[in-house]
């Protein structure tokens, strides 16, 4: 089977068919969009070099930690506490198989015994201490930590006291608006999470989840100010955003002198998944459907992997269903991932890191596989 | 890059980002708008490139970027049943073989799909597919057996029903 020439033939049809915008038009949109962005000045811009390899990080962290009277390690170890509420308990996602080739999910309570207690961040991060003034407010770049994939970058706000900062009664909190691109890539947006608030400062951290591995990339981390709108429609008198304006930008270069420890283990084994689709009166169910899972991959902060899925097509933003993922550590604690839905890979980031080699086994749904 | 540069760099290479764009999230609105994405970016990027090849692959990197943030976005989750009459994998009563083997293209997983399409539709090398989606050597391989395999039989399963696609194969 020639697949250049079955290429050629299926997107030379498409695109005749379906043709693209002619230059001039496409063009003149892009020139456009450019001459307005040049009329803004980027003020606040900062670099730094941040390394993900335990020798550099340790040693740098150390300087800037007495420098800056903060500790790098409880700091992060809060942040995976806070955002899980520092709560153990969990649900595991189970599978009732009907008598109509249908299936039931429903949840079960678990505990995640695993606590990743005594974790060590600094080998995968740095202090940041960037600071960016701002008309009514400074932000803070603590520091970053994680690893290809993913990185954690815990920052302040901190108001000043003649800003209107304090909360207000039908609005949100104080939601920064920040971007991340690597110079290879093109933006997305970082979603922040509001940790904790002591008087005027506001603690929160960003989740970047790179498209690609992120690792020996140049990070640009754009900030655009602050919004915060109403929870519910606003009357014509009222507004429904409050903006504070400011750009903060920062040049991260991720360095990588030691590998981050990752295990690759190939599986080739038949697993089951659930399908979500139509279920007769217009009602959606779960429909059981033989995969195979090829492998798993998992690092400190993610894991992923490779399934089979017969060429099923996903629409529509629908996917596969493996239930619970739940990992057992050598000393027999646990850590759950909720609910693993899939295409043909799965990627997801754990909720609280993990020594990869500590891992001996996973069960998928009600399959346990061995990984070591 | 100035403009001459852009306008140079759009008549040679929008198409090929377009169908990139095209192969990975099958709605020819948001290839059309990530090609322009994809060339703003261009336009402002600060670094050179050393040769045409390289300003392809950097362009296709950005057109898999880009794509995968239109389709994670939430505002795409919402909106796409509404545009399903765009889809461009949607049966067609005028199809000559092309657009059937378009759709059974779309079948495969995005990642299948991608690598196929960079391997065999751009000639690149495993290496740059690799650089490109930012997948190990290793994981690009099994891409394309598994989407090679998968599409095969999806192949197999139509070509004795249809007359355009056993002309083409």
């Amino acid at each position: 089977m020639d697949y250049g020439k079955l290429f050629e033939r299926a997107f030379g049809y498409i695109t005749e068919k379906y043709p693209c915008s002619d230059h001039e038009t496409a063009f003149r949109n892009v020139t456009e969009r450019a001459g307005n962005m040049k009329t803004k000045k980027i003020k606040n811009k900062k670099s730094v070099v941040i390394a993900v390899s335990a020798a550099a990080a340790a040693a740098m962290t150390v300087s800037a930690g007495a420098a800056l009277n903060w500790d790098f390690n409880t700091a992060f170890g809060e942040l995976f506490s806070r955002r899980n509420d520092g709560l153990p308990d969990t649900q595991v996602a189970r599978f009732t198989e009907g008598a109509d080739e249908s299936a039931e999910m429903r949840f079960e309570t678990a505990k995640n015994t695993y606590t990743a207690y005594g974790f060590d961040y600094e080998k995968y991060g740095k202090e940041l201490d960037l600071t960016f003034d701002c008309d009514g407010f400074t932000v803070d770049y603590k520091g970053m930590m994680g690893e290809g994939r993913v990185m954690y970058l815990l920052f302040d706000v901190i108001f000043d006291e003649d800003t209107d900062y304090a909360p207000k009664e039908g609005y949100t909190d104080w939601e920064p608006v920040i971007e991340y691109d690597t110079t290879d890539g093109v933006g997305r947006e970082m979603d922040n999470k509001l940790l904790s608030v002591d008087g005027n400062r506001y603690s929160y951290y960003g989740l970047l989840i790179g498209a690609e591995n992120m690792e020996g990339k140049d990070l640009t981390v754009k900030g655009y100010g602050l919004n915060r709108r109403r929870r519910y429609n606003p009357t014509e008198s009222e507004r429904y955003f409050e903006n504070l304006n400011c750009d903060f930008y920062a040049e991260i270069q991720i360095d990588t002198e030691n590998e981050v420890p990752r295990r690759t283990i190939g599986i080739n084994e038949p697993l089951t998944a659930y399908d979500l689709c139509p279920v007769g009166d217009g009602s959606y169910g779960f429909k059981p459907v033989e995969t195979v899972l090829y492998d798993i991959t998992i690092s400190p902060f993610t894991c992923s992997g490779n399934i089979e899925t017969y060429g099923r097509v996903f629409e529509k933003a629908d996917a596969y269903s493996f239930g619970s993922f739940v990992f057992t550590f050598s000393d027999g604690t646990a850590l759950t991932e909720t609910n693993v839905y899939s295409e043909d890979s799965f990627f997801f980031e754990f909720d609280r890191p993990v020594e990869p080699d500590d891992i001996v086994s996973v069960t998928i749904g009600e399959k346990t596989i061995m990984l070591k | 890059m100035t403009a001459d540069e852009l306008e140079r760099s759009m008549r040679k290479y929008y198409k090929c980002v377009y169908s990139m764009a095209l192969c990975y999230c099958k709605n020819p609105s948001d290839a059309d708008d990530i090609a322009q994405d994809v060339f703003f970016k261009l336009f402002t990027y600060d670094g050179s490139f050393e040769s045409d090849e390289q300003l392809k692959a950097w362009l296709l990197k950005c057109a898999v970027n880009r794509s995968i943030n239109i389709l994670k976005s939430s505002w795409h989750r919402l909106s796409r049943p509404l545009d399903e009459a765009e889809n461009v994998s949607s049966p067609d009563s005028c199809d000559d073989g092309g657009g059937t083997l378009f759709r059974l293209i779309s079948k495969l997983g995005k990642n299948n799909r991608t690598a196929l399409y960079l391997y065999y539709y751009e000639s690149f090398s495993i290496n740059e597919i690799a650089r490109i989606t930012g997948a190990s050597e290793t994981a690009v391989r099994s891409r394309l057996a598994r989407g090679r395999r998968q599409l095969k039989k999806l192949i197999e399963s139509e070509r004795n029903g249809y007359y355009g696609l056993r002309e083409i194969i």
